[in-house]
């Protein structure tokens, strides 16, 4: 019988998890990743990273050739998949090359979200998904003074934090009243808005962008809706990402946000799944389709479709959003769920404006389903741990937020002993 | 090759010699120690027991927290010890977030041993062996191993509870107690009958008291 042909679309970390996962269960099976880029793999994660000289010395690749040998995987570079046909069990590239597969994944990540901002082509924008964009962005930047960032989630937070370190006049303006709308809420926000603040930088919360046009001197001009404006020499939209989907008409495939999948990373389509950024799959919590862009759900999704590739039955447990932001020496960390409308959570909260220490825990019922905390020295892989494993809280809760008992004490009660079975 | 540990709770009298020893060793931050005690109650009111359980980095067979590295700072090693390169760490957190040991540590750009007093001697002596602003962890004392030697909570342990060595090698001491002894693996990942998920694998295993 002749070996399998997997072939993966994408080379993120769903990618290279899966081809792990793959390789792991068929040693002989035949392995093939796309990238449309190219260059070897690397993470958009570390981008901020890079623009901000954290990383000096080179480019922090994933994994080299050498890698890739050792697993026997055709890396093949600047190979962008513009069709998937299912029935022929084949893709269609850019370049009009068809390539054939048994089992194919599709893990071709995200691509910023491009806002409707009137001028927004004529005076230029940059984004910071892929490596060509960090270049360009650093070429821009060699002579500019002045900012402005489109959007204060996680990229836009780690950008401006990158560039406020290099000196240079940072502009933030979101369209939510809050930064990091999506992972804290409003309070927690506001401490992270003082930081950003203390350090110089202008944030305008809740301003949407009617226009933007560049002036004679060469700045960028940025006027709000309602009123307001600024200026910049560089234009940054850091406003979100969507999934980058290859075209999927006339396929059984369903497309919400993402490529809906199942537990399995399953299309629902023999032969083809789906995972990471460009997946959209069970949340932890309600059991819904979520797109869960973050580079942890990407490995665990990535893990169950190649092993699930491979014919091992594994189920995906569900994602969990998360981050974690180090700037200028505040951490902040937020787990699971910060609101969750039409349920009733018990919110046990304590707070240090002087010390800037902020401290959130959600419960639904006894159990822990969402933390976030800035400048405190709570494990945040624990928190997660508890939340995951759904660990009965009860009498945990306030002691907790009192310091009574640390948070190692629901987690040592939660572990099983395997050899006291 | 694959260096592992094995923990006698039979002989661990919860001294904290380990945690101290780790510290003296490798200079962690105030709030980062690499190898602690921890306490667990075992039984039901009133015929309870306080017991501990030392932890460190587990240096798992299928580590996550290397899988998150978005710039391949965390690796594991050929023998087996999960490690952190300082140049190539950023600081991102991914890794903090995924492991469920809370192994992991920041290492603060501005830390005291004594709050308000300044850095001790000895804090600045041990400051080449960090670097501010990355995430630090269990080495399992690297140092130690390479030039041939046990890592500092195994060699200062004065009950003896801690043995080092190759679990490949079945006639390593620490293969031949995990043979001889009952023992458990600290892996909250893995639901106990919950099929095959993929595991952590831990290195440290524990004998049971």
């Amino acid at each position: 019988m002749a070996n399998t042909k997997h072939l993966i679309i994408g080379s993120g970390a769903a990618a290279l998890s899966a081809l792990g996962q793959i390789r792991k269960f068929k040693p002989d099976d035949e392995i093939k990743l796309l990238t449309m880029e190219d260059c070897l793999p690397y993470s958009p994660a570390s981008l901020p990273y890079l623009l901000a000289g954290k990383i000096k010395k080179r480019i922090p690749w994933l994994r080299d050739k050498k890698y890739f040998k050792r697993m026997k995987t055709t890396f093949a570079t600047g190979k962008e998949v513009v069709q998937v046909q299912p029935e022929a069990k084949q893709v269609i590239y850019r370049d009009g090359g068809v390539e054939h597969y048994d089992n194919l994944l599709i893990a071709s990540g995200a691509e910023p979200i491009k806002p409707p901002i009137k001028g927004l082509d004529k005076v230029g924008v940059h984004t910071l998904r892929t490596l060509a964009d960090c270049r360009a962005l650093q070429e821009a930047l060699r002579d500019a003074k002045k900012v402005a960032i489109l959007g204060a989630g996680l990229v836009g937070i780690k950008i401006a934090a990158a560039l406020l370190e290099k000196r240079y006049q940072v502009d933030i303006i979101e369209s939510e009243n809050a930064v990091l709308p999506l992972y804290f809420d409003e309070e927690a926000g506001t401490y992270i808005h003082e930081i950003f603040v203390g350090h110089q930088a202008n944030i305008f919360t809740g301003k949407t962008v009617a226009g933007v046009s560049r002036q004679k001197n060469g700045k960028i001009y940025i006027e709000f809706d309602g009123s307001g404006s600024t200026t910049a020499d560089v234009l940054i939209n850091a406003v979100g990402v969507r999934s980058r989907i290859p075209a999927l008409d006339a396929t059984k495939i369903k497309v919400n946000r993402g490529i809906l999948v199942d537990a399995e990373m399953k299309t629902g389509v023999e032969g083809v799944y789906a995972a990471g950024d460009v997946a959209e799959a069970a949340c932890f919590f309600t059991g819904k389709a979520v797109v869960n862009a973050i580079i942890s759900s990407a490995i665990a999704q990535g893990s169950v479709a190649g092993a699930n590739m491979s014919g091992q039955s594994v189920s995906y447990e569900g994602g969990i959003a998360m981050t974690a932001v180090d700037i200028f020496d505040n951490s902040a960390f937020s787990i699971g769920l910060i609101n969750a409308p039409g349920k009733s959570l018990k919110i046990i909260k304590e707070k240090d404006d002087a010390k800037r220490k902020f401290k959130k825990l959600i419960f639904d019922g006894d159990r822990l389903v969402g933390a976030m905390f800035i400048n405190e020295t709570m494990d945040p892989g624990i928190i997660r741990h508890l939340i995951k494993k759904r660990v009965d809280m009860a009498t945990y809760k306030q002691a907790l937020i009192d310091r009574v008992r640390p948070l190692t004490d629901p987690w040592l009660a939660s572990l099983r002993f395997s050899g006291e079975k | 090759m694959k260096y592992g540990m094995v923990i006698d709770l039979k002989k661990c009298i919860g001294c904290y010699g380990c945690q101290i020893f780790c510290r003296a060793e490798n200079a962690t931050p105030p709030g980062g120690a690499w190898s602690r005690v921890l306490f667990y109650e075992l039984g039901q009111y009133p015929d309870i027991k306080k017991m501990p359980l030392p932890v460190l980095c587990m240096h798992c067979e299928n580590p996550v927290c290397v899988d998150v590295c978005p710039t391949g700072a965390s690796q594991k090693r050929a023998d087996g010890i999960v490690t952190i390169n300082s140049k190539k760490c950023t600081g991102c957190l991914n890794c903090l977030l995924v492991c469920p040991y809370g192994a992991r540590h920041m290492y603060p750009k501005k830390s005291e041993y004594f709050p308000g007093q300044g850095q001790t001697p000895y804090e600045k002596a041990s400051k080449r062996k960090h670097k501010p602003g990355t995430v630090e962890k269990c080495n399992f004392c690297l140092p130690r191993v390479e030039k041939g030697l046990k890592p500092a909570c195994v060699g200062n342990c004065m009950a003896k509870a801690r043995y080092f060595g190759d679990l490949d090698d079945p006639n390593s001491e620490v293969s031949m107690l995990i043979r001889e002894r009952k023992f458990f693996q600290v892996e909250p990942a893995v639901k106990p009958g919950a099929g095959k998920k993929p595991e952590l694998h831990p290195s440290v295993y524990y004998l049971l008291p």
